[in-house]
């Protein structure tokens, strides 16, 4: 007999999952327990758009079945994070932007002067706790220029007492409450929750996605959070999938590369911290991915130092010549070669804690590489633990074990 | 009411908590709203901390010798940021081995700081003193 | 030498370093030990040593030896332990994560300890099981009994779930002879019930009783007079087990004479000092009353939290705050509650931040409080509670 009396009863219904990405919709049918019954790849078909191809595969379920679903469309919601300070009302916008599964493209502080601000769907302003004595945020508030970025919304979640202010000078900024409320510690997850409902609330249309609402039940989520939910089950031994930990878990994608990890591997001496109360946290690369993020990825892949090292544990033949060819550029990588590089590029920046941030791993207390998503079914689990090895500290000779979700499990999983 | 803020925090990779957590509780004793960042922080945590609560003092403990090393030019940041009248102490053992207590009091007075108690075990002379500075309005620092 | 002066049993205490889990910074700060002939490990180093090793250096000693340590993720330590013949696991998913670490995830450390739960039980037998003892004293600076003995009790559980045989509840000495023998009476009863309640009546349970975890006097006479007191709580409650201090507490870690005397003068005051009958009194029965109020309706609202499995109730009641360790340096403790000596030393619950301490218990707390404040005038709370942390001192 468990000593938890209050379980959550009321198990789901059967029902199917649908993942809306760039190239593919990937459907699964799940029981009432959440088990994987049959799923399905249908590439996209742009010709006659998202809502009716959703409409055409669900013809082939029973017509009262319940529909989630989630998307990864065009690499997620892109989001720009304009603070107070980057150590706490940035941080926790940054964390709540990446748990509701969308992507930060820059952290700013207010002040700061930058004219090549990257286009964004959502501009996300904040800082201050709630306090009506507010000179720092309110003096800066006052100077903050909109127009050197571009953006699709504007969002406002900073000390409430400004928000009547801010909605005057912007009248079509949407006002969400402070994540940092009256205290720097126990943020609410006001700014995540914005986000997971930008799909349908029309913050952002991305092509069309909004659509689908009145057909599936539950908000429509970005495909890294239910990711990420997955992950959480698997670590916690609420898996089909024999996860061991500490681990991360990389799902390389055509526009982002992301990882997910239990926060031990983040080094004692990283200046990052992972985010205060979660076990697991996500970081994403938007620089790295096999198709929308190919040009970034390569250009990154040919200027690495240790490049020819890479190449020789990947390429099969004629490694030297592979190697001239990507650093003048005359080369086409195929698939697999560009997910390998997309892995290694991740590893050896998390090694390094080389990315806005980004917290520094420590390799030599990962005991799994657990590998999801389209582009990690094109590998192979003796040359990702190649690959890995590149990155590991030198006090460690074997590269943790890899374990590649050849069934998505992790996104079964996240979504029942 | 509107109270007086203060941020408090342990600095360098101390992680001595009971002191900090009882000089948490005097200062609320008092009537101030204590934002706590606990132990292991660097300069850059308590001058962002200030911004984001508009402090009007920040409390820095060193336990273990550290406050040397990572104080110097303590205001400095304050002053960029646009808060330079934020009241600044700072109490603990401050330095390494045994040193005159004059000159270290001068040094962390030129390091930015308004008040230096080291090696005062009594948290009461510092929030006698925050009470007085606060009445005098802290631009006459 | 501790057997020889009379130990029942024999702690092996870890070094840091294998406590966070940096075998290989304990690896070579063993080696350079070795060169320079001079310890630079603060305790041993039992994964880098090997279970080979370890095994032969206990092989003459008919006496357990238990494993001390605090680590969060003790997954290979318990298993190298195991295998080296060591037979009594100490620790828990709270009782090692809140008051050791600062930042390791709870949530993390409870599936740590659901694992080092289970190679112990699927290493017990009947007749030799691997005995499960938890950590009590937690912080040992001003916990309320209420809050230890709620840890001890869902430790038992989460211990038994994974299918422990043998498990020990233990409390630190909290200071007032009145408290200790109360905390002791309501342990022994709410271990035995809740295991109980939960069919787990299988589990044998037994009580450890920690002598004065906190500030040691720096007089070696003072601190051999609390050693000696605390000998004689712990057979006046009637422990199983007594962990024992030395003399030279204040001064850090003692050598092995000194840790030979402290267990002879213990185990004179045990040899002369029987107790048969139970001690009590009417102050002793309101506070058995109360402590156990507390801490049943403590447990009572961790039962009733959601979650699938036990371990989710638990982690999410010490990220709401009904589970509150004073003086934790854990960064997601909440840090709300704030307690205090009342006039007999006993630890009283002043504020309970979340922890959910009923209307009625805490009229109670305050109730005892005053009586201490009448007697302190108007001195700060704060300058109190300095002088109740170091009480001993």
């Amino acid at each position: 007999m468990s000593p938890t009396r209050a379980r959550e009863t009321d198990s789901p219904p059967a029902r199917v999952a649908i993942d809306i990405g760039s190239t593919v919709i990937k459907v699964a049918e799940l029981d009432g327990d959440g088990a994987l019954l049959n799923q399905d790849l249908c590439p996209r078909d742009y010709e006659i758009g998202i809502k009716a191809q959703v409409e055409t595969i669900l013809e082939t379920y029973k017509p009262n079945m319940e529909v989630v679903a989630c998307s990864s469309a065009n690499g997620g919601l892109r989001v720009g994070i304009i603070c107070l300070t980057k150590g706490f009302s940035g941080a926790v916008m940054r964390n709540q932007v990446l748990s509701a599964g969308a992507n930060p493209i820059f952290v700013r502080d207010l002040d700061e002067v930058d004219n090549a601000f990257a286009p964004v769907d959502i501009l996300l302003v904040g800082g201050g706790i709630d306090c009506p004595d507010a000179a720092p945020l309110e003096t800066r508030l006052a100077r903050f220029d909109p127009s050197a970025h571009r953006f699709g919304s504007l969002i406002y979640a900073g000390n409430g007492h400004l928000s009547q202010a801010f909605l005057r000078r912007f009248q079509n900024a949407v006002v969400v409450d402070n994540p940092i409320a009256d205290s720097l510690r126990g943020p609410r997850d006001t700014v995540a929750n914005a986000l997971r409902r930008a799909y349908l609330d029309d913050l952002v249309y991305k092509e069309g996605v909004s659509e689908l609402a009145g057909r599936v039940s539950g908000p429509i989520r970005a495909t890294p959070e239910i990711v990420s939910q997955g992950f959480y089950r698997a670590v916690s031994n609420r898996s089909a999938l024999m996860v061991i930990t500490p681990c991360l878990l990389l799902d390389i994608g055509g526009a982002t590369t992301d990882v997910h990890y239990t926060v031990e591997v983040v080094r004692d001496e990283s200046v990052v911290r992972p985010p205060a109360g979660l076990s697991v946290a996500r970081y994403v690369f938007t620089d790295l991915g096999i198709s929308a993020s190919l040009d970034t990825a390569l250009l990154q892949l040919r200027t690495h130092p240790r490049l020819y090292e890479f190449l020789s544990r990947v390429v099969d033949d004629d490694v030297r010549e592979v190697y001239r060819l990507l650093r003048e550029g005359e080369y086409d990588p195929p698939p697999d070669l560009l997910a390998y590089a997309c892995l290694f590029l991740a590893l050896d920046r998390f090694a390094h804690g080389r990315g806005a941030g980004l917290a520094t791993a420590d390799f030599g207390r990962v005991a799994q590489i657990v590998l999801t998503g389209g582009a990690a079914q094109l590998l192979d689990e003796q040359v990702v633990s190649r690959v890995t090895a590149l990155v590991l500290p030198d006090r460690r000779t074997q590269p943790p074990p890899t374990l590649i979700d050849r069934s998505y499990r992790i996104w079964t999983e996240g979504m029942s | 009411m509107s109270q007086e803020r203060i941020v408090l925090g342990v600095i360098g990779d101390d992680i001595h908590v009971v002191g900090n957590r009882i000089i948490q509780l005097a200062l609320e004793e008092s009537g101030y709203r204590v934002f706590n960042l606990r132990a292991r922080n660097r300069p850059e945590h308590f001058y962002q901390a200030a911004l984001e609560v508009n402090a009007q003092a920040v409390f820095v403990s060193s336990l273990n010798g550290e406050g040397e090393y990572w104080c110097s030019d303590f205001r400095k940041p304050f002053i960029d940021l646009g808060i330079p009248d934020t009241l600044l102490y700072i109490g603990g053992n401050l330095v390494v081995g045994k040193r005159d207590r004059g000159d270290v009091l001068r040094l962390f007075k030129q390091y930015g700081f308004d008040r230096v108690y080291h090696q005062e075990p009594d948290i009461g002379v510092a929030i006698a003193d925050l009470r007085n500075d606060l009445g005098h309005g802290k631009a006459k620092r | 030498m501790l057997d020889s002066a009379g130990a029942d049993f024999i702690p092996l205490t870890i070094d840091s370093y294998t406590r966070q889990n940096q075998y290989d910074i304990a690896a070579e700060l063993l080696e350079r030990s070795e060169e320079k002939q001079s310890s630079f490990l603060n305790g041993y180093p039992l994964v880098v040593h090997g279970w080979e090793l370890t095994r032969e250096l206990y092989r003459d000693l008919n006496k357990p030896v238990s494993l001390r340590h605090g680590t969060p993720d003790a997954r290979l330590l318990v298993e190298v332990a195991l295998a080296s013949g060591i037979a009594e696991i100490e620790g828990g998913g709270l009782c090692y994560c809140i008051p050791y670490s600062e930042g390791f995830p709870l949530d993390r450390c409870l599936l740590y300890w659901q694992y080092v739960d289970r190679i112990c039980a699927v290493h017990s037998t009947d007749e030799a099981p691997i005995h499960r003892e938890s950590f009590g004293p937690l912080t040992a600076t001003m916990v309320p009994p209420a809050i230890a003995l709620a840890v001890q009790v869902v430790e038992a559980l989460l211990a038994a779930e994974q299918g422990v045989l043998s498990f020990a509840a233990s409390f630190g000495q909290t200071g007032s002879t009145i408290q200790d023998i109360a905390t002791a009476r309501v342990l022994r009863t709410l271990i035995r019930r809740y295991l109980d309640r939960f069919d787990f009546g299988h589990v044998r349970s037994y009580l450890v009783f920690h002598q004065w975890m906190g500030q040691f006097p720096t007089e070696r006479s003072k601190a051999a007079a609390l050693i000696a007191c605390a000998a004689q709580n712990a057979c006046v409650i009637g422990a199983d087990k007594i962990v024992v201090k030395t003399v030279d507490e204040a001064l850090g870690v003692p050598d092995p004479e000194v840790n030979a005397d402290a267990v002879e003068s213990v185990r004179y005051v045990f040899d002369r000092f029987r107790w048969v009958e139970p001690v009590t009194s009417t102050s002793i029965e309101a506070e058995i009353d109360l402590i156990e109020s507390e801490t049943v309706g403590i447990l009572e609202a961790i039962f009733d939290l959601p979650g699938d499995v036990f371990w989710e109730s638990v982690h999410r009641a010490f990220q709401t705050g009904l589970i509150d360790v004073p003086y934790s340096p854990h960064a997601d403790n909440a840090n709300r509650l704030v307690s205090m000596r009342d006039a007999n030393g006993s630890i009283r619950i002043k504020d309970p931040g979340h922890v959910p301490i009923s209307e009625g218990d805490l009229k109670r707390e305050h109730g005892l409080l005053a009586l201490r404040e009448d007697l302190d005038g108007a001195d700060p709370s704060f300058r109190r509670l300095l002088h109740d942390i170091g009480i001993m001192a």
